[in-house]
C-alpha cells in the first residue's frame, strides 16, 4: 500500500511503501510543487533507490528558483539508507 | 522458498507479499526486512530494466545458518555485472548528482556479501547477509 497527499499548510505525507511502481504518481504530485514545501515521513515504512530518486530531482529542480524540499520525521531504516547515498548532504532533514 | 516472477514492475506488490511471508515464517526483525525488501527490490528492477531474455525472474529466499541468502536469477540475461559498476560518489553536492547507481550501493552497504554469475547465459545474483543471534525456533 502507497499514498501520497497533501496535509495542511501544503505539507506533502507519504504513507505505507514506496517503491519503484509508484514513481510516476509521485512524480505527478511533487511536478505541482514551486516552492520550499516539507515532506512528512512519518507514515511511510520504506522508500528504494526509484523513490529516492524523485525526491532528488525535485530538490534538483526546485534549487533552480531557491527552493527546496524539507523531509521530516524518517524512520530509522530510511534515515539510515539516506545517509548511506549521501542524501543527508543535498536535503535538509529533520 | 522459491518463486518466480514476471519481469515486469508490476511484480513488485506479489514480490514484497512474497518476502513478508518468508520475513514471518522466519520471524526476521525490522531491520533485517528493511534490508531484506531493499535488496529483493533494487536487483529485481535491475533485470528488469536492463536484462533482456526470459519474461521470469526467479527470486529464492532461504537462511543458511545464521545467514540470510537472497538469490534472483534471469535466464537468457545480458552479461552485465552489476557488482562491477563504478561507486557512487556520495559526497557530490546537489549540482553533481545524476541519477542512477544508488540502488546497488546500497544493496552492497546494507548486506555482507554480494556476488554475479553470468554462466550458460542465466545471470545469477546472490546477496547474504548475516542474521546474527536467532531467537529459539525461528
Amino acid at each position: 500500500m502507497f499514498d501520497i497527499r497533501r496535509g495542511t499548510n501544503g505539507v506533502i505525507l507519504l504513507t505505507g511503501r514506496f517503491d519503484a511502481a509508484h514513481v510516476e504518481r509521485v512524480r505527478d504530485e511533487l511536478n505541482s510543487v514551486t516552492q520550499s514545501c516539507t515532506v512528512d515521513f512519518t507514515d511511510l515504512d520504506y522508500i528504494s533507490s526509484a523513490g529516492m530518486g524523485v525526491l532528488l530531482g525535485t530538490q534538483k529542480r526546485l534549487a533552480g528558483s531557491g527552493h527546496s524540499l524539507k523531509l521530516v520525521n524518517l524512520n530509522r531504516h530510511i534515515r539510515e539508507i539516506f545517509r548511506i547515498a549521501g542524501f543527508d548532504n543535498v536535503f535538509f532533514i529533520e | 522458498m522459491l518463486r518466480s516472477f514476471k519481469r515486469d514492475l508490476s511484480s513488485l506488490e506479489p514480490l514484497f507479499e512474497f518476502a513478508g511471508d518468508f520475513a514471518r515464517t522466519h520471524r526476521l526483525d525490522d531491520a533485517i526486512v528493511f534490508a531484506m525488501n531493499l535488496a529483493v527490490e533494487e536487483l529485481f528492477t535491475n533485470m528488469v530494466k536492463y536484462g533482456g531474455g526470459d519474461d521470469m525472474v526467479s527470486v529464492g529466499l532461504d537462511v543458511r545458518g545464521d545467514d540470510l541468502v537472497i538469490e534472483l536469477v534471469h535466464a537468457g540475461a545480458n552479461p552485465f555485472d552489476p557488482g562491477a559498476a563504478a561507486p557512487v560518489d556520495v559526497t557530490r553536492t546537489l549540482d553533481e548528482r545524476r541519477p542512477g547507481g544508488v540502488g546497488l550501493h546500497l544493496v552492497k552497504s546494507v548486506m555482507d556479501d554480494f556476488r554475479y554469475e553470468h554462466k550458460n547465459g542465466d545471470a545469477r545474483i546472490t546477496v547474504t547477509k548475516h542474521l546474527g543471534p536467532r531467537p529459539e525456533g525461528a
